[in-house]
C-alpha cells in the first residue's frame, strides 16, 4: 500500500470537500432564490464537469493554470511557481471537477423546503443571510451531508483530471488512483488489487452511509413492507 | 373599537386571468374578510403583507405608507409591522415552540425576549409545550404557537388566513378569545359563513376579486342567514 498516496488522496478529498461546501451553499442559495436569466447559465456551467470527459477538463485546467493565461502568469508572478503539477493546482482542479456533486444535492435540498417557511421567516424580519443560516441550512442538513459525502468520494476516485493537472509526483500529487495506474504499468497486480480494494471500500461505505441517511421510502413507511 | 382608520388600501392586481381590485379601510379591531374560495382573499392578504407585489395602488398603516406604486415605494415584509398566520401553520420544524415564538425577536435583548415569550406562553396557555417541536404537537397546539409567533414582534395588525379551519369549534373559540385579549387589530379571512357570523365584527365581502360590500358582519351576511343557521344547526321555525 502506497501510504503517501493514501495521505495525499485524503488530504485532497478533505480540502476539496471543505472548499466546495463553502462555495456551493451560497451558490445553491442564489440559484434557488434568483429570478435572473443568468441562473440557467450558472447552473449549466456548474453541471458541465459531469458531462465533459475528465481529460478535456484537465486539459483546459492545465492551460488555465499555466503560463498561457493571465491567471497563470499572475500566479507565477506572485508565488514564483506555476500551479500546474502542484497540490494547490490539484485542489483547484478537483474543486472544479466535483462542483456539480456539491451544488446539485444542496439545490435539491433548498428547493424542497416549503416556501411558506421562507416567507414566514421574511415576515418575522429575517435577512437573506439569516434565512440561509437559520432555516435553509438546518432543514437541508441531510442534503448538505450527502453533498459532502459525494464530493469526498468523487475526489478520492478522480483519475483523469488529477493526472492532467497534477501529474504523478509522489507525496505531492500522486493519489491512490494514480498509484493503481503506476502499479498496473509495473505489472504489480497484487499491489494494484490492494489499492483498488481501498477505493472500493471507500465508495461502498460512502454509498451505504448516503442511502442509510435517506430513511425509509414512503411505500415502506406507509406499511407496504416486505421484511 | 378603533375609530380612526388604521389601515387604508387601494390595490389593483392582475395575473393569469385573475383580476383583483380592492379599495377599503379598516377601522374596527376585528374585521372579517369573507368570500368564497378563489375570491382573492389570500392574494389580498399577501399583498398587504408584502409577499406579493400588486400592479398599482397604495397601502397605509397608521398613516405610514407601506406601498405606493406611484412613488415606487414598497416596504419589504419585515418592515411593514404586519403579522401573518397562514391556513397551514408555517412553524419551523427544527425549532421548539419557544424557539419558534422567539424567531422574530432576534434583535431584542435577551431580557426583553424572555419576558415576551413568557407573556405569550402564558396568554395562549402553551407553557407546557414550550420545549416540544411542531411534529410533537396537535393541530390546535400548532396554530396557537403560530399565532403567538406572529404576535411576538408586536405587529400593528395581524392577518389571519383561515388558520383555524381544521380546528373544532371550542379550540377555535379559545384562540379567538386569546387573540381578542391580545388587543391587536385583526383582519380575519374566512370562507365559512358560520365562522364569519360568529366572529361578529366589521365585515368585508369579496367576490371574484372585487369588494362587494362592507359593514357589520350580521348586516353584510344577512342574505345568507338561512344558510348560516342551517350550518350552525339552529332549528328553523
Amino acid at each position: 500500500m502506497d501510504l503517501e498516496a493514501l495521505s495525499v488522496t485524503f488530504r485532497l478529498a478533505a480540502i476539496t470537500t471543505a472548499i466546495l461546501l463553502i462555495i456551493a451553499i451560497p451558490l445553491a442559495y442564489w440559484i434557488v432564490s434568483t429570478r435572473s436569466r443568468m441562473r440557467a447559465i450558472v447552473e449549466a456551467v456548474t453541471t458541465l464537469p459531469i458531462l465533459l470527459p475528465p481529460t478535456v477538463l484537465g486539459f483546459y485546467l492545465l492551460v488555465l493554470l499555466g503560463q498561457r493565461t493571465a491567471f497563470g502568469r499572475i500566479w507565477i508572478h506572485l508565488t514564483g511557481h506555476t500551479l500546474a503539477f502542484t497540490f494547490t493546482g490539484l485542489v483547484i482542479g478537483s474543486a472544479i471537477y466535483s462542483l456539480p456533486f456539491a451544488v446539485q444535492p444542496i439545490v435539491a435540498g433548498f428547493s424542497s423546503i416549503d416556501i411558506a417557511l421562507i416567507e414566514q421567516a421574511r415576515l418575522l424580519g429575517a435577512s437573506r443571510w439569516r434565512i440561509l443560516r437559520a432555516v435553509l441550512i438546518p432543514l437541508s442538513a441531510r442534503s448538505i451531508a450527502a453533498a459532502a459525502l459525494l464530493c469526498f468520494t468523487h475526489t478520492v476516485g478522480e483519475f483523469g483530471v488529477v493526472l492532467m493537472v497534477g501529474g504523478d509526483i509522489p507525496g505531492a500529487t500522486r493519489t491512490l488512483s494514480i498509484a493503481i495506474y503506476d502499479q498496473v504499468q509495473e505489472f504489480a497486480y497484487a499491489d494494484a488489487n490492494r489499492t483498488a480494494l481501498v477505493l472500493v471500500a471507500i465508495a461502498v461505505t460512502a454509498l451505504i452511509l448516503l442511502y442509510a441517511r435517506r430513511g425509509a421510502y414512503p411505500a415502506a413507511a406507509s406499511g407496504a413492507r416486505h421484511d | 373599537m378603533i375609530e380612526a382608520p388604521f389601515l387604508e388600501a387601494s390595490l389593483s392586481y392582475r395575473r393569469d386571468g385573475f383580476t383583483l381590485r380592492a379599495e377599503f379601510t379598516l377601522r374596527s379591531q376585528w374585521t372579517v374578510l369573507f368570500g368564497a374560495s378563489g375570491a382573492g382573499k389570500t392574494t389580498l392578504l399577501r399583498i398587504l403583507a408584502g409577499l406579493t407585489q400588486p400592479d398599482s395602488g397604495f397601502i397605509r398603516l397608521s398613516n405610514h405608507p407601506l406601498l405606493d406604486t406611484s412613488r415606487s415605494l414598497a416596504l419589504p415584509p419585515h418592515q411593514r409591522g404586519i403579522g401573518f398566520v397562514l391556513q397551514q401553520s408555517a412553524l419551523f420544524p427544527h425549532l421548539t415552540a419557544r424557539e419558534n415564538i422567539a424567531f422574530g425577536l432576534h434583535q431584542w435583548t435577551r431580557t426583553e425576549r424572555d419576558a415576551r415569550i413568557k407573556e405569550l406562553l402564558s396568554l395562549f396557555e402553551i407553557g407546557s409545550l414550550a420545549d416540544r417541536k411542531p411534529r410533537q404537537l396537535s393541530g390546535g397546539e400548532r396554530q396557537r404557537i403560530a399565532v403567538a409567533q406572529a404576535l411576538a414582534p408586536r405587529p400593528k395588525v395581524l392577518l389571519l388566513d383561515e388558520p383555524f379551519n381544521a380546528l373544532d369549534a371550542p379550540s377555535r373559540a379559545t384562540i379567538i378569545g386569546k387573540l381578542r385579549a391580545a388587543a391587536v387589530p385583526v383582519l380575519y379571512v374566512s370562507h365559512d359563513l358560520a365562522d364569519a357570523w360568529q366572529i361578529n365584527a366589521h365585515a368585508i365581502l369579496i367576490e371574484s376579486g372585487a369588494i362587494l360590500s362592507e359593514g357589520e358582519t350580521r348586516t353584510i351576511l344577512a342574505p345568507q342567514r338561512l344558510q348560516i343557521l342551517t350550518q350552525l344547526g339552529v332549528p328553523l321555525k
